[in-house]
Order: C-alpha cells, then sequence, then structure tokens
C-alpha cells in the first residue's frame, strides 16, 4: 500500500517536472511580442532618439542610452553595455530594475516600477540568450572612426613619441619567452597598453637576483626599455647582457655591487637617457664610460666614489645634463620648530 | 554529498593551489593586470572593454600629501600680496620665475623647479566629510554606494610593485580615511598611525617560534579551506587573502622599509622632527621599497580661528619635509618617476572673519601642488583673482586633479569596474587630466 502511494507520488513528480518544462518550452520569450512592450511602455520615454515631447523640449537619450533599436540596445550607453546576453544579473537592463526601491540607480527612475511578472519577463530573455528575433527596431548608430584625436600636443607627447620611434619596426616579445621570464623573478609590464616596449623589474626579491636571472631574459633583451635592478646581488658582469639592451631608455642600478669595471662594459647604449648609479661604488674610472652614452640626459650619482672633481668635469662637457651629486637638504632646524606629537628619545 | 565535494574540487582555492598561488606571488607575477597587460602586449589585441591609455606611464608611484581640515590657498600656495584679503602673510619669491609662495614656505621656495602649483583648484562640496570624499574617490557622498579611494583604484588597475609589501599605506589617517570601497578589503590602505612606531604588530608574539607560527598557519588554513571551499564567495576569498597578505608582509625582507630606525639622524632631522615630517621620510622609504601609493595626512588646516597664528605653525613643518622630499627623492633617482602631490578638501575664505581672525570653508578656490612623475617643475598652473575669489584662467576640478595623478600612472581613464549593482564606475569619474602639466 505505502509503496503503491510512493510509486504513484513519484510519477505524479514527473509527470508535473514534465508539465514545467513543457511549459517553460512554451513560454520562450519572443523579444517583439513580449519585451518590445515593456520597454515600450517603461524606459522608451527617457531612452530613445531624440525627440521633441508635448511641451516642444528636445528630449536627448539619458545616459546616451537608445531602447529603441536592436543596434542600440546592443550598443548601450554612456555607462557601458546594458545587455550581457545569458546573463541577466550582469546585464543593467535587468538587474538595475530589481535594485531596493531607495536606491539612486534604480530603474525607471520615475514612473511606477516594473511588476515582478515584468522583470521576470526580462530575466528570462537575457538568461535565454537575449534573442531579438526578427525584429530590428529604429537604425543603428553610423560605425565611429576607431581613433579619437589625440591629446594636445605637448612635451609628454614628444617623450611618447620618442619611446613609440624606439619601438618602431619591433614584434610584440615573444609569448614563449614571456611566459618563461614571468616564471622567474622578475616583474615584466609593457610600458604601455600594447607597447612591445618591456619595463623589468625585481622588487620584492631583490636579495635573491643574480647575473643568471638578467642573463635568462636574454631572449627579451630588444624589448626591455626599462630595467630596475636596484639592491639586487648583480655583479659587474651583468652589464654585459645590458650592453646588448640597445632599446634601453631606463637603467636603475642604484645599491648594486656594479662598478667601473662593470660600467666600463656597458658600451655606448643608443637611446640611454637615465642612468642611477646612487650608491654605488662606481668612481671617477668611469666618467669616460658616462661620456660614451649618447643620449644621457639625467644621471644620479649621489653616495658613489666619484669626487668632486670628476663631477665637474662631467658637468662641463654635458652642460644639459641633469646630474645630481647629492641632495641638497634643508640644514636642521635651529631655533626650536614648532612640533607637534611624541619627540625621539635622547 | 559527493556532489558538493565534486564541486568543491572545482574550486581554485585548495591547499596546493594555495601554494601555488603563494609562490606564483612570491616571484613577483601574480599582478593580474600585468600579466593580462603582457598577454595583450604579445597578441596586440584590444582588450575590448573600451579603449585603454595608449601613452606611457610618466609615473610609477604616488606620495600623496593630505592638508586635512582645508588649507588656506592665500596663506600658502597663492598670495595675493597687497590685495584686502591677503593678512599679515607675505609672499616670497622662489626658484622658479613667475612661482610666489608665502613666507610660510621659504625652504619649499627653493625647490620649486621641481614643482608645479595648481592654482584652480575648484571643489563642489564645502563641508569637510563630503569635500574629502569627493577628494579620494572623484565622486560625490552617497548613502547608497561606497566609492573605492583613488589607491585602491591605482593598485586594483596597475598591481603591486613588490609582492610582498602592501601596494597602498596610509601614515597618520583616521577612521574617516580613504576605503577601499566595493573593492574586495584587499584593496583597504594598510594604516600606519605614527610613523615612529611603524608596523605594529608585524612580529611574531614572544615566544612563538618560525615552527610553531608555521604549525599554527596550517592548522588555520586547514579550517579555513573548508570553509572557503564551501562558501567559495568573493568576500570569503578576500578576507582569505588579506591574511596571507599579513603573513607574508610579516615574513619579508623588506619590511625593514617601514623602520626609520635605519636612517641617519640627519637625515631625519633634515625631514623635521615632528609627525608629518617622520611620515614624509617613511613614505620615501616606502616607495624606495616598491610601495605604490602613500599617502601621509597632516591635520588640523581647519583655521575657523585665528588663522594666521595657527598656520604659522602648521606651515613650517610642512615646509620642510616637502623640501626635504623633494630633493632626497631627486638625488636617489626616484622623483623621475614618484608623483608628489600635495592637496586639501578645499581652500578658505579670502575674507578674513573679524571677530576671531580666521577663515571659512571656500570650495571655489584653493590650491594643490604637484611634483615629479613627469610633472613640469616651476610651473603655476591656472590662476584666481586679485583677491583670491574667483578662478579666472584654467578651471581644475578635483575629478580633474585625480585624472591627472592616474593619468600620470598610465592608468586607462576610461576604463569601467562594476559596483555589485552592475553599476559602472572610472578611476577619475569624468575627469580629464591637466595635460600642461607634464613635461
Amino acid at each position: 500500500m505505502s509503496g503503491r502511494s510512493r510509486c504513484g507520488r513519484r510519477l505524479g513528480v514527473v509527470l508535473l517536472s514534465l508539465a514545467v518544462a513543457h511549459g517553460l518550452r512554451a513560454q520562450a520569450v519572443d523579444f517583439g511580442t513580449d519585451v518590445q512592450p515593456i520597454l515600450q511602455d517603461a524606459c522608451l520615454r527617457c531612452h530613445r532618439g531624440e525627440y521633441t515631447d508635448d511641451q516642444g523640449r528636445v528630449r536627448r537619450p539619458k545616459g546616451g542610452l537608445r531602447l529603441d533599436g536592436r543596434a542600440w540596445i546592443e550598443k548601450g550607453g554612456k555607462n557601458g553595455r546594458v545587455i550581457v546576453p545569458g546573463n541577466a544579473g550582469q546585464s543593467p537592463l535587468y538587474a538595475r530594475t530589481v535594485l531596493p526601491a531607495d536606491d539612486d540607480d534604480r530603474m525607471p527612475a520615475s514612473g511606477d516600477p516594473l511588476s515582478p511578472a515584468q522583470t521576470a519577463v526580462l530575466k528570462r530573455w537575457l538568461d535565454s540568450g537575449a534573442s531579438f528575433g526578427a525584429w530590428v527596431g529604429a537604425a543603428g548608430p553610423e560605425p565611429v572612426a576607431a581613433s579619437e584625436t589625440p591629446a594636445e600636443p605637448t612635451a609628454h607627447n614628444q617623450r611618447s613619441l620618442d619611446l613609440a620611434r624606439i619601438a618602431a619596426g619591433l614584434a610584440p616579445p615573444p609569448a614563449a619567452a614571456l611566459t618563461r621570464a614571468a616564471d622567474g623573478k622578475a616583474l615584466l609590464t609593457p610600458l604601455w597598453h600594447g607597447s612591445p616596449l618591456l619595463r623589468v623589474e625585481f622588487t620584492g626579491h631583490e636579495d635573491q637576483v643574480t647575473d643568471a636571472d638578467v642573463a635568462s631574459l636574454a631572449p627579451l633583451f630588444a624589448h626591455i626599455a626599462v630595467l630596475v635592478l636596484a639592491r639586487t646581488e648583480v655583479s659587474d658582469a651583468v652589464c654585459a647582457h645590458i650592453a646588448r639592451m640597445r632599446r634601453l631608455v631606463r637603467l636603475d642600478l642604484r645599491e648594486t655591487h656594479v662598478t667601473d669595471a662593470g660600467l666600463a662594459r656597458v658600451g655606448a647604449l643608443p637611446e640611454l637617457r637615465a642612468l642611477n648609479l646612487f650608491g654605488t661604488d662606481v668612481s671617477d674610472g668611469s666618467v669616460r664610460a658616462l661620456q660614451a652614452l649618447p643620449r644621457l640626459d639625467e644621471l644620479r650619482v649621489w653616495q658613489t666614489k666619484l669626487t668632486s672633481g670628476a663631477i665637474a668635469k662631467l658637468q662641463q662637457a654635458r652642460p644639459n645634463l641633469d646630474l645630481v651629486a647629492a641632495p641638497a637638504l634643508p640644514a636642521a632646524a635651529t631655533e626650536a620648530s614648532p612640533t607637534r606629537g611624541r619627540r625621539r628619545g635622547k | 554529498m559527493h556532489r558538493y565535494d565534486l564541486f568543491a574540487n572545482a574550486d581554485p582555492l585548495t591547499r596546493r593551489g594555495f601554494l601555488a598561488g603563494t609562490a606564483r606571488r612570491l616571484l613577483g607575477v601574480a599582478a593580474v593586470p600585468s600579466l593580462s597587460r603582457l598577454a595583450a602586449a604579445a597578441s596586440a589585441q584590444d582588450p575590448g572593454d573600451g579603449p585603454i591609455a595608449l601613452l606611457p606611464a610618466t609615473a610609477r608611484n604616488v606620495i600623496y600629501l593630505f592638508m586635512r581640515g582645508g588649507m588656506s590657498h592665500l596663506d600658502t600656495f597663492d598670495p595675493k600680496p597687497g590685495a584686502k584679503t591677503q593678512g599679515p602673510v607675505e609672499a616670497i619669491a622662489t626658484a622658479a620665475d613667475g612661482v610666489q609662495l608665502s613666507q610660510h614656505f621659504p625652504l619649499l621656495a627653493r625647490q620649486m623647479h621641481r614643482a608645479a602649483v595648481v592654482c584652480s583648484m575648484q571643489s563642489t562640496q564645502g563641508a569637510h566629510q563630503q569635500a574629502q570624499y569627493l577628494m579620494r574617490t572623484s565622486y560625490s557622498l552617497r548613502g547608497t554606494i561606497q566609492h573605492p579611494s583613488l589607491g585602491a583604484w591605482v593598485n586594483r588597475l596597475a598591481g603591486r610593485i613588490n609582492s610582498t609589501l602592501p601596494g597602498h599605506v596610509l601614515v597618520g589617517g583616521g577612521n574617516d580615511m580613504p576605503t577601499a570601497g566595493f573593492f574586495p578589503p584587499q584593496f583597504l590602505p594598510l594604516p600606519v598611525g605614527d610613523a615612529e612606531t611603524g608596523l605594529k604588530n608585524s612580529q611574531r608574539a614572544p615566544g612563538v617560534d618560525e615552527q610553531t607560527f608555521g604549525r599554527r598557519l596550517e592548522r588555520l588554513q586547514a579550517m579555513n579551506d573548508a570553509f572557503e571551499q564551501r562558501y567559495g564567495q568573493r568576500r570569503v576569498k578576500a578576507y582569505a587573502e588579506v591574511y596571507r597578505d599579513a603573513v607574508r608582509l610579516m615574513n619579508s625582507a623588506d619590511l625593514v622599509a617601514f623602520d626609520l630606525g635605519l636612517e641617519t639622524g640627519d637625515m631625519r632631522a633634515a625631514y623635521g622632527d615632528d609627525d608629518f615630517g617622520q611620515g614624509c621620510l617613511l613614505a620615501r622609504r616606502l616607495v624606495e621599497h616598491g610601495v605604490r601609493y602613500v599617502e601621509v595626512v597632516s591635520n588640523g588646516w581647519d583655521t575657523h580661528n585665528q588663522n594666521f597664528d595657527t598656520l604659522s605653525e602648521k606651515c613650517p613643518p610642512v615646509d620642510r619635509a616637502l623640501a626635504a622630499l623633494l630633493a632626497d627623492l631627486d638625488a636617489r633617482g626616484l622623483l623621475a618617476e614618484t608623483l608628489v602631490v600635495v592637496a586639501t578638501e578645499f581652500g578658505r575664505s579670502p575674507d578674513i572673519t573679524k571677530d576671531n581672525n580666521g577663515r571659512n570653508h571656500y570650495p571655489k578656490a584653493f590650491s594643490a601642488l604637484l611634483a615629479g612623475g613627469g610633472v613640469r617643475g616651476g610651473v603655476r598652473y591656472g590662476q584666481t583673482d586679485a583677491e583670491g575669489r574667483e578662478v579666472v584662467d584654467s578651471p581644475v576640478s578635483v575629478p580633474d586633479l585625480n585624472a591627472t595623478i592616474a593619468y600620470a600612472l598610465g592608468l586607462p581613464l576610461d576604463h569601467k569596474l562594476h559596483s555589485p549593482s552592475g553599476r559602472p564606475f572610472t578611476v577619475a569619474d569624468k575627469g580629464r587630466p591637466v595635460l600642461g602639466l607634464f613635461a
């Protein structure tokens, strides 16, 4: 008895689920008959092509969003896309209709909120792939030219042009080499989006970085434009690798073991603009190597062994070189300066 | 039950996954934006999420110095000698032709060839909380959403440089300070209350050796694993990430970045023996070690009463710290890629209150200062009228200033990230960068 009734219940469940599945299929959402009328009633007053209303005011689509044509709906508004086919939750067209009533972002911004039945239709339409069927609606936007006008010409853009010249003709860095490098200790970033030129740095685990780590980047040498070796354990030998980085623009060797012997190996890097030798043992023996860098315009030599005589000579030979040998720090306060908070102990 | 376990196995945060992830991070390659940008570089494809900045970044790090309370523009960076609104404070010449500062900044004056003053700042907010919120986030304060601060944006879009140190540190801020907004909690700034004491609770407790600590962590991880697998939501993962960050930080060789005791007495004295000066010195140390965004707060600029007496005490420590910071960063070769910003939430009224010799809130015109990170030095940008009342040339809105910072960092200004309710936001709202500031 009980066995039969359980059986019957199971049968009932199967039948019910079949009925539900069938019902759902029967309710597949058609944009033209199910969705468009909702948009028409609730959205198009604000989100349609420019028009003149009853009071003679010109109304433009709010938020740059038009919902009166397929191409417009697919394009979205000023804030981006409004439909993500297959995902109602990620689609503002649905998600913003079901926000709490006090949320600034809830749509429609004025007038009655959508009924649960209406939001359910939007959700089902989006979740099921957001097909428009045969519906087209208002003609879509003209295709816009891909590139915006560039920013007003400034020296900054001149610098960019300079880098663009250095990058010209250079293929993107080989993907395999990038992947291998990413498994090592280096952090690699392209100088800008899509740039073949790379910035390479080892910040965070400098004490484990040796010449070998730089050597292992050999397939990428042609792409390295900025190299930060600050505080790493590299030696003079690393300079032989650096000499092969013909597009190097910035080199940071601060607080490394690099000496005159290393700098002598760097040679005349054709594009090098900035060189940081702060806190190295580089001395007057490097003056020739420094003078051999044709484009050098920024040099830092604080806490090196370069003498003031050699520094003056360098500056004289290159009057435009931005050369700093020591900071002009403010002298310690003489009179009791007004201070707040705890003081250091004796 | 089996079904759930199968599902759990699909979660990437298994212990092995955790170890692999940690290893990747320690090796410095887990900064997602870098990798994705690398992939984009390799394939030279557009990410399809709107155009991305096509210009190379000029800055790598930011030191953001915030004068909290509303710094008087007339008495600091935009003096109007001879005007009846000027009061007793005089103007002095600087190392840059055509740029004057108030008499309170004699040390900074010698460094002005490195800095640009923006005299045409304008805010839409005249109350502290709202104005500070706008400065930090570029958006208006609202009840329904919390916007991420600029520091959080910077780290979200550009990633960390040093994988073992936090990407965003706040020195001397209060509880109302910048937040991660709707970003996951790992984008919260690490607060350092007092530069002098450095980072609190970053050592193992006494009596806990490395092995014991490791065992405890493993146990914690084992307990959390089950929880994380069952509730693999974003927030749960984010909190686990915060713990991992903390442990990484404890073990980091770069923890010394927080230790001002490693600086010479002369260097510490040059920055000034006060909270703000030592905070700036800490900021320099953090930038040296690859922290991307450091904010140092100076309190007490809300000079409704006794404006002139207060400022003659407030300004000298800032003058000294700023002068030392610019010179020190420059000699270390760090200024070229570090953008130093001095900002405040609004200016103060040109009219001096008669009864208490003060100045009131004034969002219509105020000043900011930028140096390094590709910004042209020795420049005054924008202008106020003869009495410092109205911006008469090249107004710069608060979002414009933030857009300028983001632009220097090479961040995509139009890249949208979505709040949980699906609303799109950008790093500086609709701000436009002030291109004229860049060298």
